[in-house]
């Protein structure tokens, strides 16, 4: 069974293309990884799916609807959640605050419901602190619900990022570069993190230039050079692939 | 901290004990000082609060500027101006209606603009409605034209006339304290924390889910229903309006209110109104000097206290 279906899918930013012709499908329930040297059009990959950019041409078909004429919202609603590669937290909210704001798309309640708080406006408040510090407990930082978001480690930012990503109760997650600049501790907890995830019945889709962290995590890779997939498949066998090692370390020259 | 349910309880319970007990001194006030003058200052105050609450929620809660704060509360009161005196309706039906029209109109002028403007250019579309509608009062003659409105009826409620100044120094208090309830109200919900993400980073506010669209035209439209309400209760208390109130100066001066009176506190732009109600009767000595005496409590404030004089409260105050 496929989550997601990406066809002929193509970005171009002016002359130049960031994304070519790419054809994939991701199946349920797997943590799959995209890798490929900088420039190669992974994030640009990312931001296509999550709806950020608009596709210039392609389509991308997540549990069988097409996402091309979807907002942003609505592609959250559906169920693609995301973190970024440089954290984009709300800096200056606490960090409960963060995770609350992710379940926004969750809840209904209106300016009436809020302004009069009706019964169901407050169940529904007293669920979606529940649900937030359920997170929090999750990624392991419920005694900071009241810091600001600023004022974490790094290491914690991204595990925020994580936890306000999963509040809004994504059945298809997108990792971008969630180990960098995480020590070797870190990047084992996040391995364990991402396992978690998965084991809720969340298809994972990460980028990493790790090729330790890609090895250890990934059920399946895909490689990317200049915009355009050049191998898929297991993690071990595509590390042994010729055209991974010229695309990384460049060709042997033969004279 | 450590117990989530015992914590919020606790700050609700100080809070409101803190509320009735400000309430009652602002209730004791016309007792110990009723000097008319003073009287009218106060209910100005009252009227302009409920203006810079409503501001601040679209400045300081949604991170739009707009320079068109005045022209909504203009449209509340040329609303009431017409309904009263031309159409003799009565109170209790003008005040709700006329926000709900300036409301409508907002809602309207939002949608049309906030998909293609963003930021200053915002701004400076804010502005032109606010010329716009002041140019239609100063040339239609419905609109009364230059000489504005005369003689507004006083508002009447279950036949007891509001008329003195006492009257309605309770009046207009009642509600300036409805409009900080509500609005904190609606900040403490899952709106106003859409509106805050917003603020915060408009991307990754799309997605969390949240219609950004939408809920920037739901904050622009509600401030502007708060600001109808107000112009509502200016028409009624003043029996006269002009179009030359509306202007973008008086746009200008509300931002002041929330600027120095303190950003991200509703208090604080309570305190805002208060000191640009108070002050240019005390400068009046001093003229037209006092325009900088205004340009120098701005500088000051933006220079060292640029959070403004009262420090943000609520959801938004966490351990540093």
């Amino acid at each position: 069974m496929q989550i997601l279906e990406v066809h002929s899918l193509t970005k171009a930013f002016g002359g130049l293309v960031a994304v070519d012709n790419c054809n994939f499908a991701i199946e349920k329930n797997l943590i799959v990884s995209i890798i490929g040297p900088n420039g190669a059009g992974k994030t640009t990959i990312f931001n296509l799916i999550s709806g950020t950019i608009p596709t210039t041409s392609g389509s991308i078909i997540f549990n069988g609807v097409s996402l091309n004429n979807l907002k942003l919202h609505d592609i959250t609603k559906l169920g693609i959640g995301r973190t970024f590669q440089n954290i984009r937290l709300f800096k200056e909210l606490t960090v409960l605050e963060n995770v609350k704001i992710g379940q926004h798309c969750r809840s209904n309640a209106g300016i009436l419901a809020s302004l009069f708080r009706v019964n169901s406006q407050m169940t529904e408040e007293r669920d979606i602190l529940a649900n937030s510090m359920k997170y929090l407990h999750f990624v392991g930082l419920e005694k900071y619900r009241d810091h600001l978001a600023m004022n974490l480690s790094y290491g914690d930012q991204r595990r925020l990022e994580i936890a306000r990503a999963l509040a809004t109760e994504p059945q298809f997650l997108l990792f971008d570069e969630p180990n960098s600049g995480m020590n070797s501790q870190e990047t084992i907890e996040l391995i364990e993190l991402i396992r978690k995830i998965k084991e809720f019945g969340i298809t994972v889709l990460l980028i990493s230039h790790h090729m330790k962290f890609v090895q250890d995590i990934s059920d399946h890779v895909i490689v990317l050079n200049y915009g355009k997939i050049i191998v898929e498949g297991r993690p071990e066998e595509v590390i042994k692939d010729k055209k991974v090692i010229e695309a990384y370390l460049g060709k042997v020259m033969n004279s | 901290m450590r117990s989530s349910n015992n914590s919020e309880n606790s700050f609700f319970h100080s809070k409101t004990i803190y509320g009735l007990l400000i309430i009652a001194i602002i209730s004791i006030i016309p007792f110990i000082s009723s000097n008319p003058y003073f009287l009218r200052l106060a209910v100005l105050t009252f009227i302009y609060s409920i203006l810079s609450m409503s501001l601040s929620l679209l400045l300081d809660f949604t991170g739009i500027v707009s320079l068109g704060h005045a022209a909504f509360f203009g449209i509340g009161a040329y609303a009431t101006g017409i309904m009263s005196t031309k159409i003799g309706l009565p109170f209790w039906f003008i005040l709700p209606i006329g926000a709900l029209i300036t409301a409508i109109i907002a809602f309207l002028f939002g949608l049309l603009t906030f998909k293609f403007l963003k930021g200053l250019y915002f701004a400076l579309a804010s502005w032109a409605l606010g010329e716009i509608l002041c140019s239609i009062y100063m040339n239609v003659n419905f609109f009364g034209g230059t000489n504005g409105i005369r003689g507004i009826p006083e508002p009447t409620i279950l036949g007891f006339a509001i008329s003195s100044d006492l009257s309605f120094y309770y009046f207009a208090m009642i509600f300036s304290i409805f409009t900080l309830i509500s609005v904190e109200r609606l900040l403490l919900s899952r709106i106003g924390r859409a509106w805050v993400a917003i603020r915060e980073d408009q991307t990754v506010a799309g997605v969390m889910g949240i219609n950004v669209l939408l809920f920037q035209v739901m904050s622009f439209s509600m401030s502007a229903f708060y600001a109808g309400i107000a112009g509502s209760l200016y028409a009624y208390y003043e029996v006269f309006i002009s179009p030359r109130i509306f202007t973008v100066w008086e746009s200008i001066a509300l931002l002041c209110m929330v600027l120095v009176g303190g950003r991200k506190s509703l208090l604080g732009s309570v305190v805002g109104a208060a000191i640009f109600t108070f002050l240019p009767e005390v400068l009046r000595g001093v003229g037209q000097y006092r325009m900088i005496v205004y340009g120098v409590i701005l500088l000051v404030t933006i220079l060292f206290r640029p959070k403004g004089l009262i420090p943000p409260y609520h959801f938004l105050k966490a351990k540093e």
